[in-house]
């Protein structure tokens, strides 16, 4: 490697280890501990007259070994030696009282070859019971060679006091360094205790072949799953895309396309879609859709009729247009969006909009549900902050499902607790004032009523459904006129109400529970 | 009669009861113009103007996923009564005798013991810990029970025990979910799902599937320990609780009067009637079905979750607490829940880990403070369901995730001022009650220690089959496919305990 080269390299170390804090060492990779433990599963605590060992270690020739660590005590001497507690001393420092946990760096004896490290710990100022610190992780980096450059240690303070900034943290996946692969073996029937044959990563030999010029990493993987010579990725995809719209997938079963799938319903349809995502449209899932929905099969009435629901009840054969419920994201979102409450903010963490209190229970952590303010209460709800053991639930409830597995399909259901959250969660009636006020046209309940179903379902109100929803009005106006209190009890979040307007949010809500605004069709 | 005879006749009756039912709902929906709603199974009365006279096929689940349906095999029981201790109860203070763990007490455990094991706490060589409670033989089943029980000990002749429950885990978390969903892992649907998904509700004013908590927190492995993985969501368990709205959103807006209400999903329901009309869509039906219901749930939830109502000499009998989240609480709303005709109860009580670490997890202090919590209502459950004639038609099931070591805790190799024991799931104690269950049985036995099994082990897969063999399945024929295969809550395991039938 040319010099620029490895400077290159040394300084992608660095930045790397800025970013993520890693290749570390782990502290559950030490064994055979004495006078020491792996303190609540994570951290290394060895009490003095201490001993671990930390075995396949490769420090890449540094001259340094980072730790993170913290510790409450004065003047422990750590001795880090070859092999074990005979072995050549490679390096030896003091560890002090920390404040919280620390990065720090100790000078460490270069060598290439990789080691087993014999770790050992003393501090006879403290009792026997007590931990001499609790290391998170061991880290080494390449050496950067110096020269005559004075401003180094200026540079190198600075490093330290980046990598110990209390910044926000986010859990992605990076690929480790060649040197900390782990060997993976197959487990005999399944259990971890008994391991087998040694594997490679490779991919399935009934597919498109491997290119030897790629890769053997994930930038390798994507190349062969895009590849034009494999046959599943665009049809998987399409497929998918296929389901959303029309509510099933040409594939029903979108998450097994396989031999022991359920068949393709129309499979050249499938192909012909697929070949032309890849081929002509560039993997573009805009023209994709654009391909879809301009199709006459999909530009159909929605109208059935006994005779095509006995033939073909789940319209395998497309002779009518789709009529599917909208998911659980699309509920909240278009709610929002027609009450003109829907937040366009973008980007950002996760929001907390209102929900009811005592959802939150947790027994890992004291974590509260703080409900967001302003705009952020009215996010679109792929910004709703989601926990598996605690999923919110009205998202639940409209099949959101938990987020425990993969979830490529969700399964559309039909119960009365979705009815009881579009009747009654605070969310839904704020959004049914607002459209109520959207929609009110003076003393005009007609023009009131035409104008709120307008917004909510882009068309015009037929007499029989305007005759049903001002019988409603009619009904709640004098509800409202007797029991004036009811108002305010109702319409909580807002001073300047009356009659008029509450049973015009009445009536909102129940245009916003109809079948068709919670149904595309 | 011979038993041969008994299954047949129970077959027929099966059969007609399905039939009748399947059969007017068929005669319902015919023609389209004459679905009847409100009362749904009560009359036929038209709403529908249609002159569209051909008939749609419809099978009750197209309008109500949680319509009843009858067992594929003769069933002994209607409903399921689930208690679960969360945190795992320590058997070798309430059920599971073992003097000779008493003779070891705070003698070195042998090394020939702890090979091979793994253990969530205990560290280097533990010390045995004997049982910290009296033992004594009781009714005419003379099966042991524990001073710690002493209101369980007079029905002790009502329930079969396991003593030897197996599980391959030893944190909570994952022994939750393996307990009620068959895998340690997260996403397979849980048991209560799979018998409602199977069986659906008889009450169609409550949900099919409540979850009740107690204990101040919920179980570790979270609310995927009701979850429906990858069943329908419909079939996931309720939690009703027992502070804010018993089920989420069922209490009306404020200002909101139970006749506006009506008012509300009479309009609603009118403009999708002609919605269906237009459409013809049976999920139309559903959802004019389903808002009827969130109706009819709004009136029959907090009717059945207040227990204000019940006579003074049940509370008594239960101990319960009104307006306070509690163990006996739950006790009698299981009871009402089941009477309603709900299908399948839960029951999570937590704080039953009980490890040393102070007062409340020592075995000898707060362990018994929570088998007094639980020890009046479980007892006065199992009669009350009795006097009322329900337990021959319910199956009451109580247990842990895991069991607890003979061996004292002994964290990070230290010895503790508390008394507790690990995580332990070899053999541990659980027992059932009701319908089909061998009254006064006990089946499997521990060692002298109470460590290992050394006859009629069962696993946590025997325990499925086992109740889905009381109500009415075959463990191996309810599947559901999933990716590409059919699975089973037994998975590929699992036997029925006959040792504990009746």
């Amino acid at each position: 490697m040319d010099r620029q080269n490895e400077t290159t390299e040394i300084a992608k170390a660095y930045s790397n280890f800025l970013q993520y804090s890693e290749p570390v060492y782990h502290a559950h990779l030490a064994k055979n501990y004495t006078n020491g433990n792996l303190a609540d599963t994570k951290w290394l605590a060895l009490r003095d007259n201490g001993s671990c060992y930390l075995p396949d270690v490769y420090t890449q020739g540094a001259d340094h070994i980072y730790l993170k660590y913290s510790s409450g005590t004065d003047g422990t001497k750590v001795t880090i030696r070859k092999d074990n507690s005979d072995g050549e001393i490679l390096a030896q420092f003091t560890t002090n009282k920390t404040k919280g946990r620390e990065i720090q760096k100790f000078p460490f004896k270069k060598t290439t070859e990789k080691l087993n490290l014999y770790i050992e710990t003393n501090n006879d100022r403290i009792s026997p019971k007590t931990p001499t610190s609790y290391i998170s992780w061991f880290a080494f980096l390449p050496e950067i060679k110096t020269g005559n450059n004075s401003e180094y240690s200026q540079i190198e303070d600075s490093f330290i006091k980046l990598v110990n900034t209390d910044t926000p943290t986010l859990p992605i996946i990076i690929e480790n360094p060649d040197y900390l692969k782990r060997t993976t073996q197959v487990f005999e029937r399944g259990n971890w205790l008994m391991k087998t044959d040694t594997v490679e990563p490779a991919t399935p030999q009934s597919l498109n072949a491997w290119n030897d010029a790629w890769p053997k990493n994930r930038l390798g993987l994507s190349k062969w799953l895009v590849s034009k010579e494999n046959p599943l990725t665009a049809r998987t995809l399409v497929n998918r895309v296929w389901q959303q719209i029309f509510g099933r997938g040409i594939v029903a079963s979108l998450e097994d396309m396989g031999s022991q799938s359920d068949p393709p319903s129309h499979p050249e349809l499938l192909d012909w879609l697929a070949l032309r995502f890849m081929n002509e449209h560039n993997w573009s899932i805009k023209a994709l859709v654009k391909d879809i929905v301009m199709s006459g099969t999909y530009r159909q009435s929605s109208r059935n009729n006994a005779k095509l629901y006995n033939l073909d009840p789940e319209n395998r054969l497309y002779a009518r247009g789709p009529r599917i419920r909208l998911g659980a994201e699309q509920i909240r979102d278009q709610a929002l969006f027609v009450s003109g409450l829907l937040s366009p903010k973008m980007y950002g963490p996760s929001v907390m909009p209102p929900q009811p209190d005592g959802i939150w229970q947790t027994v890992y952590n004291g974590g509260n549900w703080v409900e967001s303010k302003g705009e952020d209460k009215y996010r679109k709800a792929v910004y709703t902050y989601l926990k598996r053991t605690s999923p919110y639930p009205s998202f639940l409830t409209f099949d959101a499902g938990s987020r425990e597995v993969s979830t490529v399909r969700r399964t559309v259901t039909n119960t009365p607790l979705q009815a009881l959250v579009t009747l009654n969660d605070p969310v839904y009636l704020e959004t049914a004032y607002h459209l109520a006020k959207f929609m009110e046209q003076g003393n005009n309940v007609d023009a009131s009523i035409k104008e709120g179903y307008r917004k909510a379902v882009l068309a015009e109100i037929g007499p029989e459904k305007l005759q049903a929803l001002k019988e409603l009005y009619n009904s709640s106006l004098s509800d409202f006129q007797e029991k004036p209190n009811n108002i305010k009890e109702f319409i909580p979040f807002e001073t300047d109400t009356d009659a008029n307007l509450a049973a015009l949010t009445v009536v909102a809500n129940a245009i916003m529970n109809l079948d068709e605004f919670l149904t595309k069709s | 009669m011979n038993s041969l005879d008994r299954l047949i006749q129970e077959k027929l009756l099966r059969e007609i009861q399905a039939k009748t039912r399947r059969h007017f709902i068929k005669d319902c929906v015919a023609g389209m113009g004459s679905l009847a709603l409100g009362s749904f199974f009560m009359s036929c009365n038209s709403f529908l103007g249609s002159e569209d006279t051909a008939k749609i096929a419809l099978t009750e689940r197209d309008i109500n996923p949680l319509a009843s349906m009858p067992p594929p095999y003769p069933s002994k029981v209607k409903s399921v009564i689930y208690l679960h201790m969360a945190g795992a109860p320590s058997q070798l203070e309430m059920f599971d005798y073992k003097p000779t763990l008493q003779k070891l007490n705070n003698q070195a455990c042998p090394q020939s013991l702890l090979e091979g094991k793994k253990f969530a706490f205990i560290r280097g060589v533990p010390k045995l810990l004997g049982p910290q409670a009296e033992f004594k033989q009781h009714g005419e089943s003379g099966n042991w029970v524990s001073n710690f029980l002493p209101h369980f000990s007079k029905v002790v002749d009502e329930v079969a025990f396991l003593k030897a429950v197996n599980t391959d885990q030893f944190n909570h978390g994952p022994a939750q979910l393996f307990m009620h969903t068959g895998s340690p892992r997260l996403g397979r649907p849980s048991i209560g799902s799979w018998v409602t998904y199977g069986l659906g509700s008889e009450n169609q004013n409550l949900p099919g599937f409540v979850v009740l908590t107690s204990g101040g927190k919920t179980p570790d492995a979270g609310k995927s320990v009701w979850g429906s993985g990858f069943l329908p969501s419909v079939y996931q368990g309720v939690q009703c609780r027992s502070k804010g709205d018993p089920v989420l959103y069922i209490d009306d807006p404020k200002g909101i009067t139970r006749n506006l209400k009506k008012s509300t999903i009479d309009a609603i329901n009118n403009i999708n009637k002609k919605e269906f009309n237009e459409y013809s869509d049976p999920e139309i039906l559903a959802r004019i079905n389903q808002y009827e219901m969130a109706y009819r749930m709004q009136t029959a939830v907090p009717e059945v979750m207040n227990i204000n109502n019940e006579p003074e000499h049940i509370k008594e009998m239960y101990g319960v607490r009104p307006g306070k989240e509690s163990f006996a609480n739950n006790c009698l709303l299981a009871r009402k829940l089941v009477e309603d005709g709900v299908r399948f109860v839960q029951l999570f009580d937590w704080g039953w880990d009980s490890h040393g670490t102070g007062h409340d997890t020592a075995v000898d202090l707060g362990l018994r403070n929570k088998c007094t919590e639980i020890d009046r209502p479980m007892s006065a459950l199992l009669l009350d369901l009795k006097q009322r004639g329900l337990l021959e038609e319910t199956l009451v099931v109580w247990g842990g995730e895991f069991g607890r070591t003979p061996m004292q805790e002994n964290r990070e190799g230290q010895e503790m001022a508390y008394k507790g024991r690990d995580h332990h799931g070899d053999a541990f104690t659980m027992w059932m009650a009701g319908g089909g269950i061998k009254k006064g049985a006990s089946w499997g036995l521990t060692d002298e220690i109470g460590f290992s099994a050394l006859e009629g082990q069962v696993s946590v897969h025997d325990v499925h089959a086992t109740i889905l063999h009381l109500l009415g399945f075959d463990h191996e024929q309810f599947t559901f496919d999933f990716q590409g295969r059919p699975f089973r809550l037994t998975d590929v395991e699992g036997h029925v305990i006959q040792e504990i039938l009746a």
